[in-house]
């Protein structure tokens, strides 16, 4: 699925003043998910419009660390944030 | 500052009798906590003509036997005691009023944690887990070094813009089990310099958390306290409580180191302990 379709979930609240980066938290379920820096760059383009290359982009500009294979590494992150009910498809 | 109905006399000596408090402090600003009981109108006593009622608009639940009312610009609290039947009433009364007061605590920036709270050379650490989970056996296993002050409930309140300080608060099942009635004082103000999770294990090892895994921990023990009444004033109140003592975890897991604490049942972790303490710098 393309990451253009994959908008975070609106109710989730993120915490990005943490020394290691930030923190996601799910009020429904009170579960957290931790996010490094690369994931936090990620999590702020999820809007619906960005397509994964510009994701890709974005994380190659602000991160210092980028990781191998970074297209796959994104769907991969966005499928888990999906999972976890941290985002969503729109339809 | 704690005040009382006539008819609420005998209830309040108790409550203060648990909570050890001894303190009699009289000023404007500091929030009243109130007992009355439920066959008293409390529209229609001075004590809250004086505090502002009815002008203030003032909304109540109903918990284990007492009425709490609270409004949206003071931190004062009345509470209706309906009169307890039995011993056990009385402590779940005692109980759902200690609760409001943490709910208060909330708005300011404070909040409960489910755990015991030792003290050595004026510096607090706490030892958390949920019930069953150790708390009251690690804190015992400490030695002299360590003064015990509570081994269930600590209420943490921030103390300027980095720091925490602790009171303990009592535990509620000793009194309720029969237990040897060990109470705790809750004027006690410990400042908080370390957390400790606990965790059963095969092996000792206590290992420091990032950030987020503490804000986790936190947010989980704060929980286990603060979920017992979140469905009490309705669904758009929970849902703030619940996202404003997560944002309380993450500002605990800024200032207050954290660790995961593995323990086994009978090995000895205070040399251990104290080491990481010294390393960070607490000790």
């Amino acid at each position: 699925m393309e990451v253009k379709n994959i908008k975070a979930n609106p109710e989730i609240i993120l915490r990005d003043d943490l020394e290691e980066a930030a923190v996601l938290f799910n009020p429904e379920n009170s579960k957290t998910f931790g996010l490094n820096r690369t994931g936090l760059v990620i999590w702020r383009n999820l809007d619906g419009k960005h397509s994964t290359s510009q994701i890709a982009d974005e994380v190659t500009n602000q991160c210092a660390e980028i990781p191998e294979d970074l297209e796959n590494h994104i769907k991969s992150f966005t499928d888990a944030l999906v999972e976890n009910g941290l985002a969503g498809y729109i339809l | 500052m704690i005040g009382n109905t006539q008819g609420c006399a005998e209830w309040t000596n108790e409550f203060c009798k648990v909570l050890e408090l001894s303190q009699s402090v009289n000023s404007a600003s500091i929030p009243k906590l109130i007992f009355t009981t439920d066959s008293e109108q409390i529209t229609e006593h001075p004590i809250f003509q004086r505090s502002g009622f009815p002008k203030l608009t003032w909304t109540n639940y109903k918990y284990f036997g007492s009425r709490i009312w609270y409004n949206n610009h003071t931190f004062d609290l009345f509470c209706q005691i309906t009169e307890p039947e039995t011993f056990d009433d009385k402590i779940y009364s005692m109980w759902a009023v200690v609760h409001a007061v943490y709910r208060r605590a909330v708005q300011i920036g404070g909040t409960p944690l489910h755990a015991a709270i030792s003290e050595q050379d004026g510096k607090g650490i706490v030892f958390a887990a949920p019930g069953g989970g150790g708390k009251s056996t690690t804190s015992k296993r400490l030695s002299e070094n360590f003064q015990l002050h509570g081994d269930d409930e600590v209420l943490v309140l921030p103390d300027d813009s980095e720091s925490f300080i602790a009171h303990p608060f009592p535990t509620w099942s000793n009194f309720l089990y029969k237990r040897p009635k060990v109470s705790w004082k809750v004027e006690k103000k410990i400042p908080l310099k370390a957390a400790f999770f606990i965790e059963k294990a095969d092996k000792e090892e206590i290992i420091p958390l990032k950030s987020h895994e503490a804000s986790a921990l936190f947010n989980q023990s704060i929980r286990q306290i603060m979920m017992r009444g979140w469905h009490l004033s309705g669904p758009d109140t929970k849902s703030r409580l619940i996202k404003e003592c997560f944002g309380i975890a993450v500002d605990l897991a800024k200032s207050i180191p954290a660790f995961k604490m593995r323990l086994t049942l009978e090995g000895s972790f205070e040399d251990t302990l104290e080491k990481v303490l010294k390393e960070k710098g607490i000790f």
